[in-house]
């Protein structure tokens, strides 16, 4: 087992880069509303429980720079500051500083001592001249012989570890301190919850010898601000508090214990009425994934029911089918409920992009705004973790190559700030992610002659307008004159493509002169279970994705036009499509010659369909997709394999690719 | 060589390194493959099919869950004539390192024959030739006067893309 300390650094850090993404996420918001104060608290809050923990864990460098950053921040939510572009500038790079500092206690990646500085100079100066502006009375420099404090923690401070008493103790140490108990509040036998704390207390602590700055106060109690209720008053020197009980501190502690046997005589009304919070729980990852696998081979073994469910004829039992039929319904919803756990919002992915379009477009004298829609559609966790990377790119591209620049833009009648929009949402299984900017739209012109000096033009061929913007996704493509930082690093629109298809997703390219482009990604919701139609093709059972079939009909021969031996087409509502005779195609042993009048699945995908002729169509059931790759390799029109009811392997179609095999044979 | 007590607790050494390697039959030649490699021995049971694959990819089965190819060794090792895959009776279910990745898969065979304790020493490399490719065997052995062919399982199951394209 590790070490347990161990074990909460990790949680520290976790929870230490959801702090620093949310102040992120929240910056750009901070310069639009200027300074709703939910935002700027938002942030606020962030920091300073950023600070905490780093102090806890004795991380000084970190606490020191957040320290800064949050006595920034302080002064903007209080109003003192005016919130300036340079202001969220350097806040933005502070929290580059706080993200490599992090990485320093980490992983030992090595501080960045320039760019420490730099922002910690920057920071300090903001401070400085907020200060010098308004000339705000620095309240943590007040200081007075005698303090009236009062102490009102919340009912439930205990349950974060901490105990008050500890507090007053810590009081002690700044002077003479005298404490008067409230326990008013305790509530009557019934609704009294041991572990929560009813008191509250009136600490009147004085030094003789020197005044007590307030910053003093604040460092004692800094670690409960958010818990409790604390007003700190300054009192003018008196030497005597006549009517106050004087009580040690540690007599309070009996106070606390001694006060659960007095609720019957105090009868106050005040209930604990904790807010409600949406509930979450860190899981392991890997907690998840077993569950998924487990409920796979429940998907399995139910199939395997329905089987013998199906075959048992002779009883015609009506109790074992209603059962059977209700096991699917549970396993189902069970399904989506397990696959619900690993979805997240896609704003997990689409938070970065404020920043990145705005740190891009002030390096490309630009204006270029973001606008952001359907953050709350719910993709599969791993999902967006393999899509956050192509969409980086795809951003860059749009705001590189895409929108013009201001002048220009104002030339062609356009307004001077460009546009980009992020857009998800679900349609029928899958989910669709929209890039779209109104640019200038691919140059057709430029993108043909770039392949045809690339080598990647068939030159016997004529090209359509929507073919040449295709081009763009092949390998060895790029329209970059030169290679800016920013995009045309080598990685192409071809390793976007790959990383899109490795999800088993699509992506197309739409674009209009002068009007922008439009980049579409389509991917399944989930990578792991699928509802197929189980077919047989001479002796082998293949499973076809349910979404991707169209109808299933049956041909006579007249239908099907023989072309020559390998081209078969069929007229199908008025529209001639390819037939394949999959067992042919795959170059499979013994097939037996498919009868020319037989079933035949249309499939169909972005428009593209086929025919497959099939012997025989069997049920549709829900499949786990296993992987080939695991002990085999990839293999061309098939996406995966699963295990059917009676234990034996059955391939899944990949209809996609067996689609565009049939454009490249015809 | 003169036996000496070090001598002799080197023998000793030797021994207690002994490497036990599971023998089997194809067309009456014996074969061995390393026993620490292998998972299980299974009956030959009917396999799905694979697009594409090379012949001696016979198919896929299900390993409790898992999806595993099943090759046949005499067609990869170039025993016998395309089509011919009579006799398999028993399949070996081994794991191979391949490139990075380990990976299980099945071997079908004539039958299996015995578990032998071999030691390094006793294994020679063929400086003849023998009917399979020089890279896929370890060495050659002797075992109750009969000839014992130690196969390196990785480079026999090694499937590269260069058998695709020749299936293709």
């Amino acid at each position: 087992m590790q070490d347990p300390t161990e074990r909460f650094r990790l949680i520290f850090f976790e929870e230490a880069s959801e702090a620093i993404d949310a102040i992120e996420q929240n910056l750009p918001l901070l310069q639009s509303s200027n300074g709703i104060k939910d935002v700027t608290d938002d942030i606020f809050r962030a920091a300073h429980s950023l600070k905490g923990g780093a102090a806890t864990f004795g991380m000084s460098a970190l606490t020191d720079f957040t320290h800064l950053m949050e006595t920034l921040l302080d002064d903007v939510r209080s109003g003192t500051s005016s919130i300036s572009d340079e202001l969220v500038d350097c806040l933005f790079s502070s929290l580059d500083v706080l993200r490599n500092l992090l990485a320093h206690h980490q992983d030992n990646t090595p501080i960045e001592e320039t760019m420490l500085q730099t922002v910690e100079r920057e920071l300090m100066l903001l401070i400085e001249r907020q200060n010098t502006d308004v000339d705000a009375p620095e309240a943590a420099m007040i200081a007075s012989k005698n303090w009236e404090i009062r102490f009102t923690p919340e009912h439930n401070i205990m349950h974060s570890g901490n105990d008050p008493i500890r507090y007053l103790k810590q009081c002690e140490s700044l002077g003479e301190l005298s404490v008067t108990c409230d326990d008013t509040k305790i509530p009557l036998w019934e609704d009294y919850q041991a572990t929560h704390v009813y008191l509250s207390w009136k600490l009147m602590l004085s030094n003789a010898e020197k005044a007590i700055e307030k910053q003093l106060l604040d460092d004692v109690f800094l670690w409960i601000e958010d818990e409790c209720d604390l007003q700190f008053e300054a009192l003018p020197d008196l030497d005597e508090y006549a009517t106050t009980a004087r009580l040690d501190a540690s007599e309070l502690v009996t106070s606390d214990d001694a006060s659960t046997t007095k609720l019957e005589i105090n009868d106050t009304t005040s209930k604990s009425m904790s807010p409600k919070k949406s509930q979450t729980i860190r899981v392991d990852l890997e907690k998840i994934d077993s569950l998924i696998n487990l409920l796979g081979e429940l998907v399995i073994t139910q199939s395997m029911l329905n089987v013998f469910g199906d075959a048992d004829q002779s009883h015609d039992d009506e109790r074992l089918k209603n059962g059977l039929s209700q096991l699917e319904r549970h396993t189902r919803e069970l399904q989506e409920g397990v696959m619900r756990i690993r979805m997240l919002p896609i704003s997990f992915c689409f938070s970065r992009f404020p920043r990145v379009v705005r740190d891009m477009s002030k390096k490309l004298g630009k204006r270029v705004e973001l606008s952001i829609v359907g953050e709350h559609t719910e993709v599969d966790k791993t999902v967006i973790e393999e899509l956050t990377d192509p969409l980086v790119h795809l951003v860059r591209n749009s705001l590189d190559h895409g929108i013009e620049a201001p002048a220009v833009r104002e030339k062609k009648g356009k307004s001077s700030n460009g546009m980009i929009t992020l857009k998800a949402f679900h349609q029928v299984g899958n989910i669709i992610i929209e890039i779209t900017d109104d640019g200038a739209g691919l140059n057709k012109d430029k993108i043909f002659a770039k392949a045809m000096s690339a080598g990647l033009i068939d030159s016997e061929r004529e090209y359509t307008e929507q073919e040449i913007f295709d081009l763009i996704f092949l390998p060895g493509f790029s329209t970059a004159e030169e290679v800016s930082d920013i995009s045309g690093r080598g990685v192409g629109m071809d390793v976007v493509r790959r990383n899109i298809r490795s999800l088993s997703g699509t992506i197309d390219v739409r674009s209009e002169a002068n009007a922008g482009t439009t980049f579409t990604i389509r991917l399944p919701l989930t990578l792991a279970i699928l509802d197929g139609q189980l077919v047989r093709i001479g002796e082998e059972t293949y499973v076809i994705p349910l979404l991707s079939i169209i109808e299933s009909i049956q041909v006579s021969s007249q239908q099907v036009n023989r072309v020559s031996d390998q081209e078969v087409t069929f007229k199908w509502r008025d529209e001639y499509i390819p037939l394949i005779k999959l067992g042919h195609q795959f170059g499979l042993q013994e097939v037996p010659e498919p009868v020319s009048e037989g079933l035949v699945v249309v499939v169909e995908n972005e428009g593209k369909k086929c025919g497959l002729f099939v012997n025989e169509l069997m049920t549709h059931q829900q499949v786990v997709v296993k992987s080939l790759e695991a002990n085999y390799q990839q293999v061309d029109g098939i996406s995966g394999a699963t295990i059917l009811g009676d234990g034996s392997v059955a391939l899944i179609l990949d209809i996609p690719s067996l689609l565009s095999q049939t454009r490249r044979l015809s | 060589m003169t036996v000496t007590a070090l001598d002799a607790n080197a023998n000793d050494a030797a021994s207690s390194v002994l490497e036990e390697w599971l023998s089997f039959s194809l067309d009456n030649t014996h074969y061995a493959i390393d026993i620490l490699r292998v998972i299980e021995i299974r009956v030959w049971e009917p396999v799905t099919q694979i697009p594409y694959a090379p012949r001696h990819v016979l198919g896929l089965i299900n390993l409790r869950g898992a999806i595993v190819p099943i090759v046949d060794l005499k067609q990869r090792m170039a025993l016998c004539a395309e089509g011919q895959q009579k006799g398999c009776s028993v399949v070996l279910i081994v794991s191979v390192r391949i490139g990075q990745n380990e990976k299980i898969m099945g071997v079908a065979v004539d039958a299996i024959s015995d578990v032998l304790q071999l030691s390094p020493e006793q294994q020679s490399l063929p400086d003849f030739e023998i009917a399979i490719d020089h890279e896929f065997v370890r060495g050659i052995a002797e075992h109750q006067d009969q000839m014992v062919v130690q196969l390196d399982i990785d480079q026999v199951l090694a499937i590269s893309e260069a058998d695709n394209q020749e299936a293709v």
